[in-house]
């Protein structure tokens, strides 16, 4: 009996992947464990490994297709046996526009086990879901998006009663801007994972910073005709996996988001002795690990400038999540810090070291990439005395850090020699101001320049 | 508990508040020598004589009119419509004199006047002698309106009304003339404006008053026996309305019915239904139901006056409607 191997879902929000490569050829044989398909999505690469022995029979996607979570990707089963026509891929349906009733998208759930949509049915006109003012309320009250709620009443009306089973059903507390956001994301907020309530924050972490539409999902990859391909250039090397995503998504966020940098010159001296002390103490800290503290605790003060821009809608982020740029073989990778200005530096100091040795064996989960409210890029062991990072969208703001190097400065009319650091705030300046961006470039070099009020 | 009719109870209560106040009259057509239409006056002119029992001339506006004169002057009539669809005859002496002197004389005058007006359908009463018109009433500042559903309430309203010191309508159903209920002996006072809640429930609130508050509390047994518990509110005061007790349910039900006998468009229906949107838009859990008249004259003959009417079956049907059942 031939069984099939399906796109997985790697992560929350993942919705679809798109093959790379076969690392194994119709009729090899496999073991249980064997690593068979590698797959990427616009966030992370993986391998598929198979869960039984037997021969790969046939290989449905081709390198490059595209294919929903569940997509059947090829088989695998005993030598000589044969395989019908694939199934078609399992599709998250798409939104239709029906006068009387949607059937409302959502996300598929974590477990791929499960059936991927849960078919909402209400009635809704022009996006207005008919509800009683009672279920309306309820609704309000819960944080519940109606158009999750399959309603019950006469002319299908979402009843009190329909918004209290779903919510019994889900057990989801969302706020009601963190609902808005979920419904126009199409993300089901049941399938988010949150620290008690579900907040902005978290449904766009879950939703990740692209969000596919349903309707794109919906494609059978299969079926697909085959594309028109021009002759590879001399030396040329067809882009895939990470470098293709970074190409992709460096190249759309250029283009669409102005941006601007500030500099400031900042004098380390007090920093270099902290470190010193601590390092007497047997501690340690990386002046990246510092300058996250330091821009947690500013972008704590400027909320918005911890603010995100998707789809039309300026989001304020609750969490302030402090991505940190961490050089790969393959490229680069950001893992994610999460609400940063609540940890102490030690523990910066150690999430860093963790995620960063993860990054460096491909271990970092989904969900340790996604949320970020802003990035550090520090190149300063390069030797980089400036630089103009590019912001990692949908965050507004990316901190370059550039070497620090002793200079000669004037401080109180004499001439003293004191170790200096560039740092370069880039920003979204749709979202961020000027004025607000030179605040917070002035606040992070006060903190830095008097390391012992971050402490 | 004794049973009595509706009618004696509403004698009793005129008997008791003419012993206790010697100002306490009674004036209307036929009600001295034949005791009212309905029998609601019989015997009242034996034991205070024709000073205190008046039988009039037939001119609504001689009635009224000298009622509120008398009222006025000190007195505390009590006068006789006869049938509620005469009250167009005397309406300038309701609304412009009865509802407005206290307020022209700057409180220095008032008019403890108690105007009883039997309504609504019998069995071929035709268009001029079935109409229920107490909404009209409720659009006028300056009158208390009253329409008790049981023999009970209705003594207690009345000795209530004529202890008022405001003008008070006092709408009584000719069929309730006649029905039998529990009425403790003595002293009797039903609070004007304040409703009750006839029957607890948790499904849906049915307010109502008058005589279809026994098509409600019929049909509410009845939907009991099928697993839908429907709360009852008698409002047994229009004007002013008690509003609190509809909301104070509703927070428990969540579906709101108004069933009356009167035409539904513009009816106390409507009030009721537009002052829950406004303070409770967020408790309803479905639309309101009215169930009203057509807005049609009543019909004469039998097959066509059904029509008309909210019978028991006609409410419960309405309920499952409603509760999607």
């Amino acid at each position: 009996m031939a069984t099939e191997i399906t796109m997985p879902q790697l992560g929350l929000t993942m919705t679809e992947g798109t093959v790379s490569s076969w690392l194994k050829q119709e009729g090899d044989p496999v073991k249980k464990g064997d690593e068979i398909v590698e797959i990427e999505t616009d966030k992370i690469s993986n391998v598929v490994e198979a869960h039984e022995d037997g021969v790969l029979l046939k290989i449905v996607a081709q390198e490059g297709d595209t294919l929903p979570v569940k997509g059947v990707l090829g088989y695998i089963g005993q030598p000589g046996e044969s395989v019908g026509a694939p199934a078609a891929p399992a599709a998250a349906p798409a939104a239709e526009e029906s006068p009387a009733v949607q059937a409302v998208p959502v996300v598929a759930d974590t477990t791929p086990a499960v059936s991927t949509a849960i078919p909402v049915q209400n009635v809704s006109v022009n996006g207005w879901v008919l509800a009683t003012p009672y279920a309306r309320k309820l609704a309000r009250e819960a944080g519940i998006d109606l158009a999750l709620v399959s309603g019950t009443g006469p002319k299908g009306r979402v009843t009190g009663k329909d918004v209290e089973e779903y919510k019994e059903d889900t057990h989801v507390r969302i706020s009601p801007t963190a609902a808005k956001v979920a419904a126009d994301l199409g993300v089901d907020p049941s399938i988010i994972t949150a620290d008690g309530r579900i907040m902005k924050a978290d449904v766009l972490k879950a939703a990740g910073v692209e969000p596919a539409p349903a309707a794109a999902v919906a494609a059978p990859a299969p079926a697909a005709p085959a594309k028109e391909e021009k002759p590879a250039p001399a030396n040329g090397v067809k882009l895939k996996g990470m470098r293709k995503v970074i190409a992709q998504r460096l190249g759309d966020c250029w283009r669409n988001t102005p941006h601007v940098h500030h500099t400031v010159e900042v004098n380390m001296t007090e920093a270099t002795e902290l470190r010193k002390k601590f390092i007497a103490m047997d501690k340690k800290f990386s002046f990246t690990d510092l300058i996250i503290k330091a821009m947690a605790k500013v972008l704590e003060e400027y909320t918005n400038a911890n603010d995100s821009l998707v789809d039309g809608y300026l989001i304020h982020n609750e969490e302030i999540n402090m991505g940190v740029a961490v050089a790969i073989d393959s490229g680069l990778i950001v893992p994610v810090i999460r609400n940063a200005n609540h940890l102490g530096l030690m523990d910066i100091h150690k999430k860093v070291g963790e995620l960063a040795h993860a990054a460096r064996d491909g271990k970092l989960s989904p969900d340790q990439l996604q949320g970020g409210t802003c990035t550090i890029s520090n190149l300063g062991m390069y030797g980089c005395d400036h630089f103009t990072p590019i912001v990692n969208p949908p965050e507004a703001t990316i901190l370059g850090v550039c070497r620090t190097v002793e200079k000669t400065i004037v401080v109180d009319h004499q001439i003293v020699i004191a170790p200096m650091m560039n740092v370069v705030l880039g920003y979204d300046h749709r979202v961020i101001d000027g004025a607000t961006a030179g605040l917070v470039t002035t606040r992070l070099r006060e903190y830095l320049e008097n390391p012992l009020l971050l402490l | 508990m004794r049973k009595i009719t509706f009618s004696v109870a509403t004698q009793e209560a005129m008997k008791e508040e003419m012993q206790r106040d010697k100002n306490v009259f009674l004036m209307g057509e036929d009600i001295a020598r034949q005791g009212g239409i309905f029998g609601q006056f019989a015997g009242l002119a034996d034991e205070f004589g024709k000073e205190r029992v008046r039988d009039t001339p037939i001119s609504e506006t001689a009635i009224i009119g000298g009622g509120v004169g008398a009222a006025l002057a000190g007195m505390r009539p009590v006068v006789d419509m006869h049938f509620a669809d005469f009250i167009g005859v005397p309406m300038d002496e309701i609304f412009n004199q009865m509802a407005k002197a206290r307020y022209m004389f700057g409180g220095q005058a008032k008019v403890p006047i108690v105007l009883r007006a039997p309504d609504g359908m019998t069995r071929g009463g035709a268009a001029q002698h079935s109409q229920c018109v107490e909404a009209w009433f409720m659009h006028i500042p300056g009158l208390k309106v009253v329409i008790p559903s049981n023999p009970a309430d209705a003594k207690g309203l009345l000795k209530s009304a004529i202890r008022s010191d405001d003008p008070v309508i006092y709408f009584e159903h000719k069929k309730l003339f006649s029905m039998k209920g529990e009425v403790p002996e003595g002293e009797l006072l039903v609070p004007i404006g304040k409703a009750n809640v006839a029957k607890e429930g948790t499904d849906l609130t049915i307010v109502s008053y008058s005589f279809y508050m026994t098509n409600v509390l019929k049909a509410a047994a009845q939907l009991d026996k099928e697993g839908i518990h429907v709360e009852c509110i008698d409002l047994r005061t229009i004007s002013p309305l008690d509003m609190d007790t509809i909301y104070e349910s509703l927070k428990k039900t969540k579906k709101l019915m108004i069933v009356h006998e009167a035409v539904k468009q513009g009816g106390v229906g409507a009030e009721v239904a537009a002052r829950t949107a406004e303070e409770m838009i967020d408790y309803l859990d479905a639309p309101i139901v009215r169930l009203g008249a057509p807005f049609v004259p009543i019909p004469y003959t039998p097959p066509l006056e059904r029509l008309v009417k909210i019978e028991p079956e006609d409410i419960i049907k309405a309920v499952k409607e409603m509760l999607g059942r």
